[in-house]
C-alpha cells in the first residue's frame, strides 16, 4: 500500500492504518530501534512509536511518512536509552556512536536551554549540508541511523578501517565548526 | 553539551538532509574495485621511496660490536658502499660514524643520495672522504629492483595511500637511507628486505587506530620514514622508542590543515621489534 492511501486510513480513523504502518514499515523500524535499545524493549519501543503516529496522524500529514516514523523511532527509542543508561546499557552500537560523538566535546555540561539546542541543531544541519557527498552520507547514517561502521564501509566499498578515518575526520570538523560558531565544547 | 545532546541535536535534521539516506533511497556509491591489470600496471609504474632516516642509532653505534642488528645494518651499508665506490669491501668498514675507505681514510659525514625512476634506484656516491671523493663523487651504480619486490612494495604503498590516506593514482617513489647519530646519511638501495621490511611497516599503520592526541615535541626521534609521491607530496612518519609513530608532516593534506600532522599511532612492542627486525634481518 501507497504512503497516502496509508495515511488515509489514520484520518479516517482506520486501525488498519497500523496494521499496513507494521506491514510496509516494521522491520525497517525495528532496525532503527534495535540499535539503540535493547532487543527487550525495542517491541515495546515500536508500539510506542504506532501510539505517536496514531496520536499526532492527524492533525499531521507528513510529506515523508517513512521519515516521519523513523524520527519517532529514533527519539523514542533514544529516550528509553537515556533512561534505562544508569541501569543498563544500549546495544552496543549506540555506545560506540555516542563514545565516537564524545570525541568532539571537551566538556559535559547538558544543554538546559531550549534554544540553545535549536540553534545547535541548525548549526548541524549547516554542517552536514555543506559536507562532501561521501562524508555526509557515512556522518548520517553512522549519527542519525546508527548503522554499524563496516556495514557503511561495505556499502560505500572502502575497508571499515577507511571508513572509520573518514568518520573521524569528519568529527574533527564538526568539532571546529561547533568551536568557530562559539559553542563552549 | 553532551554527546547526548549532540547526538539529540542530530536527530533533528531536516526531512530533506536524511531522505535521500534512507534505506532504499540510497544511490550507490561507485566501488572502487581495483582490477589485478590495474595493480599490475599501476605496480610497474610505482617505485616505492621510504626514506629511513635517523634510524635507530645503536645500530650504528660500537664496530664490531655483536649485535646482530648493527652487523646486519653495517653489512647492508658496507654493500652499497662498496657498489657505489667500486672498492674491495674487504678494505672497507664502519667505525662508528666514520667510514673507513679502501685507502684507509676516514671520514665523518659520509653522503650518499638516490633518486628513484620508475623502476630502479640510482645510487649516486658524492662525497666519502676529501681524498677520495675526487674519484668517487659523480661514480653512479643503477640497481634495477626485482620486480616481485617492487610489486610488493609499490602495492602495499599504493594501498596505504589509495584506502588509508585517500590518495588515488599517486605514484610513490622510494629509496632508503639511514643517518647516523651525527646526521651523516648513507643511502642503501632498497633492497628486498627494506622494500619487505617498509612494507609490513605501512600494513600495520594500515591497520592501526591514528589517535586524535598529539605527541609531545623534543622527543627524539629513531626513525623518521618519508613517503614521497610522484608530484613530490610527503607524509613524513617519525618513530620513537616502544614503537610509537608519529605523522610529523603531511602536505599531501595541506588543504585539510594538516589533520594528520602530530597524530599518534601506536605499536605495540611486539609489532616494533618485528619491523625493526624485518629491517635488519636477511
Amino acid at each position: 500500500m501507497q504512503d497516502e492511501a496509508i495515511l488515509d486510513l489514520y484520518f479516517a480513523r482506520s486501525e488498519r492504518a497500523l496494521e499496513e504502518t507494521e506491514k510496509q514499515y516494521g522491520a525497517y523500524c525495528r532496525s532503527v530501534i534495535g540499535r539503540i535499545v535493547n532487543p527487550e524493549d525495542t517491541e515495546e519501543c515500536f508500539n510506542d512509536m504506532l501510539l505517536a503516529a496514531w496520536q499526532s496522524i492527524p492533525p499531521n500529514r507528513p510529506e515523508r511518512f517513512k521519515l516521519y516514523l523513523v524520527r519517532i523511532a529514533r527519539n523514542l527509542a533514544f529516550n528509553r536509552y537515556k533512561g534505562k543508561k544508569a541501569q543498563k546499557r544500549g546495544s552496543g552500537e549506540i555506545e560506540t556512536a555516542l563514545d565516537e560523538l564524545a570525541e568532539v566535546l571537551q566538556g559535559h555540561e547538558s544543554v538546559e536551554d531550549s534554544l540553545i539546542a535549536k540553534e545547535l541543531s541548525a548549526s548541524l544541519q549547516r554542517f552536514v549540508a555543506a559536507l562532501p557527498e561521501r562524508e555526509r552520507f557515512l556522518f548520517v547514517q553512522r549519527y542519525f541511523f546508527v548503522r554499524p561502521v563496516n556495514e557503511l564501509a561495505d556499502e560505500i566499498g572502502v575497508s571499515s578501517n577507511h571508513a572509520a578515518v573518514i568518520l573521524r575526520r569528519t568529527r574533527e570538523k564538526l568539532r571546529k565548526s561547533l568551536s568557530e560558531e562559539g559553542y563552549s565544547i | 553539551m553532551t554527546r547526548e545532546d549532540l547526538f539529540e541535536a542530530i536527530g533533528n535534521l531536516k526531512d530533506g538532509e536524511l531522505e535521500s539516506h534512507l534505506e532504499n533511497n540510497i544511490v550507490g556509491f561507485p566501488k572502487k574495485k581495483v582490477q589485478t591489470g590495474r595493480w599490475i600496471g599501476l605496480a610497474a609504474s610505482v617505485v616505492l621511496i621510504a626514506v629511513v632516516a635517523l634510524m635507530v642509532p645503536r645500530m650504528f653505534r660500537g664496530a664490531g660490536s655483536s649485535n646482530s642488528a648493527d652487523y646486519a645494518a653495517k653489512e647492508a651499508v658496507t654493500e652499497t658502499l662498496t657498489t657505489a665506490g667500486g672498492a674491495d669491501s674487504s678494505e672497507m668498514g664502519l667505525d662508528g660514524t666514520y667510514w673507513t675507505t679502501a685507502d684507509g681514510q676516514t671520514e665523518e659525514t659520509n653522503q650518499f643520495e638516490a633518486s628513484g625512476e620508475e623502476s630502479m634506484v640510482t645510487t649516486t656516491a658524492e662525497s666519502l672522504s676529501s681524498e677520495s671523493a675526487a674519484n668517487e663523487t659523480d661514480q653512479t651504480v643503477e640497481t634495477v629492483l626485482s620486480q616481485e619486490a617492487l610489486e610488493d612494495g609499490g602495492l602495499w604503498a599504493y594501498e596505504i595511500f589509495y584506502n588509508f590516506f585517500e590518495l588515488d593514482d599517486s605514484h610513490i617513489t622510494a629509496e632508503v637511507q639511514y643517518t647516523t647519530e651525527d646526521g651523516a646519511t648513507a643511502v642503501i638501495d632498497a633492497s628486498e628486505q627494506s622494500i619487505n621490511a617498509v612494507r609490513e611497516f605501512l600494513k600495520y599503520l594500515s591497520t592501526s587506530e591514528i589517535s586524535s592526541e598529539r605527541g609531545s615535541e623534543g622527543e627524539e626521534v629513531q626513525c623518521l620514514v618519508t613517503l614521497i609521491l610522484e608530484d613530490g607530496a610527503e607524509v613524513q612518519l617519525g618513530l620513537y622508542g616502544e614503537g610509537r609513530v608519529q605523522i610529523l608532516d603531511d602536505s599531501v593534506y595541506a588543504e585539510e590543515e594538516a589533520f594528520w600532522r602530530g597524530r599518534l599511532i601506536e605499536m605495540d612492542k611486539e609489532a616494533y621489534e618485528r619491523f625493526i627486525a624485518a629491517f635488519v634481518a636477511e
